[in-house]
């Protein structure tokens, strides 16, 4: 037995939508707002966006990086997805082996927004061809990964794997790869994602182990949720997140990992 | 390649010296940037909802409504006051929104008025879950008979935990008159959960 009080206040958080669903709302009122700005034409709300004509200095600098930055990322992904031939055929309780390459190789372009931004930036996100950079716009100096010795960051790629009725290949049909700082929460952009959301958040321990927690909402290729926290060790590599036997064929969500350090080479 | 993978219980806590929500707002107005934005909603969204769900009592409408609250705040960033609190702001705009809501509903929506009865007032035996979801419904229930201004009154003192004063600003009323309302709805609240209640 309760005094009204109590029931009121054991009843209200009962009511609150759990922590997904308040991630899809999340996505949902960013994806209006952008909807009104642009509506409105209001200045781009966008961080860093390639096609952006701002008068500010800094601005440009930034679109500037960004195109350096964009292209360094693509010839890194060039390393990381340009392999053929590392696909393998899989059993169903197998791990699908995706093209990883090595799984460092995002180290040189994670040094290199280090040294253009000197470390005010957040983090960098490739989705189908789709890049997009968030920077640190705080002028604190002591917050920026490249003045902190132990901070490191992370390369996270997500990989929606298909394989088809009758076929005995896995294809990618979906690839999200993404560099950043650790303790960063990164939300892909609506604008290279579409109707899915993705969120990350990355953390390297101590002890070089790598804490990753993912919240996935796809529409495309195939509908899921995932609300996911792994500790990738030292070794790294892919881990299968989820999978699924639909009419259209087999499906995995396949994350791979890497720790980038602070200062390399 | 080998994969290592443990599950874990809690992830350790953000860096300290994050922006204020007033920061994020002066931010927002000087870059327009999205990560500005998307802070503000992010910390916000779980207390705005707060405030509107037991007023309106439908999950889907309380999401509708939520979205529209940042959306009117969005449009209105350029009359925030950087002396104000947000969060403070913000709450005003979303009793704002769903005031319109409950206005528009009580003219369309019949209340409901029969006596609830109780099923079991046992919580915490077995069937622990079921008796709270039916507990759920009945406090739901019993909110949804409330005349608005009364449920505004127990939701703005009793759940979000407003002083009468405060509560009597936002609903543009007497403080004397907000006291009353607090009153009248806990005496029919208490009237309707008498079951679940200490005697």
């Amino acid at each position: 037995m309760n005094d009204l009080n109590d029931l009121l206040h054991n009843w209200a958080p009962r009511q609150e939508p759990s922590s997904v669903e308040l991630r899809i709302q999340h996505e949902q009122i960013l994806k209006r707002l952008v909807n009104v700005a642009e509506a409105t034409s209001v200045a781009p709300i966008v961080a860093v966006r390639r096609e952006t004509s701002a008068s500010n200095s800094s601005m440009l600098n930034c679109v500037a990086v960004v195109a350096v930055a964009a292209s360094l990322l693509l010839a890194t992904s060039m390393f990381w997805f340009g392999h053929p031939g590392r696909l393998t055929n899989s059993r169903e309780s197998e791990l699908v082996s995706v093209p990883a390459g090595d799984p460092t190789s995002g180290q040189p372009l994670f040094s290199e927004l280090n040294r253009m931004f000197e470390g005010h930036w957040r983090w960098l996100s490739e989705v189908n061809g789709n890049v997009h950079l968030e920077v640190d716009e705080s002028t604190d100096d002591g917050a920026a990964i490249g003045h902190n010795e132990t901070n490191a960051g992370v390369s996270v790629r997500l990989t929606v794997m298909q394989r088809r009725t009758n076929d005995a290949k896995w294809t990618v049909v979906w690839d999200a790869l993404v560099l950043t700082r650790s303790e960063e929460w990164v939300r892909l952009p609506i604008e290279s994602t579409g109707d899915n959301a993705v969120s990350i958040w990355a953390y390297s321990m101590p002890d070089g182990s790598t804490l990753i927690e993912s919240d996935v909402v796809l529409t495309v290729p195939i509908p899921v949720r995932l609300s996911e926290q792994h500790v990738f060790g030292t070794s790294h590599g892919p881990a299968r997140l989820w999978s699924a036997r639909r009419s259209e064929g087999e499906f995995q969500i396949i994350q791979s990992v890497a720790r980038m350090e602070a200062h390399h080479g | 390649m080998s994969v290592t993978i443990e599950t874990i219980e809690a992830k350790p806590h953000k860096q300290a010296g994050e922006s204020t929500d007033e920061q994020l707002v002066e931010r927002f107005r000087a870059t327009r940037c999205t990560q500005s934005a998307s802070e503000l909603v992010h910390r916000n969204l779980r207390r705005v909802r707060a405030v509107i769900y037991p007023m309106v009592l439908d999950h889907s409408l309380a999401d509708d409504l939520t979205q529209e609250t940042f959306l009117r705040a969005w449009r209105a960033f350029g009359n925030f006051r950087a002396e104000a609190k947000f969060s403070t702001w913000l709450t005003r705009i979303a009793w704002n929104v769903v005031q319109d809501e409950v206005s528009r509903r009580e003219r369309t929506v019949a209340v409901v008025t029969e006596p609830i009865e109780v099923i079991s007032a046992s919580i915490g035996q077995p069937d622990h879950s079921l008796l709270k979801h039916e507990l759920d419904e009945q406090i739901a229930n019993a909110l949804a008979s409330l005349s608005a201004k009364l449920r505004a009154a127990i939701v703005l003192t009793g759940l979000q935990q407003l002083s009468a004063d405060e509560a009597a600003e936002l609903e543009g009323c007497s403080v004397a008159t907000m006291y009353w309302r607090i009153h009248e709805a806990r005496r029919q609240l208490e009237g309707r959960l008498s079951g679940y209640l200490k005697t």
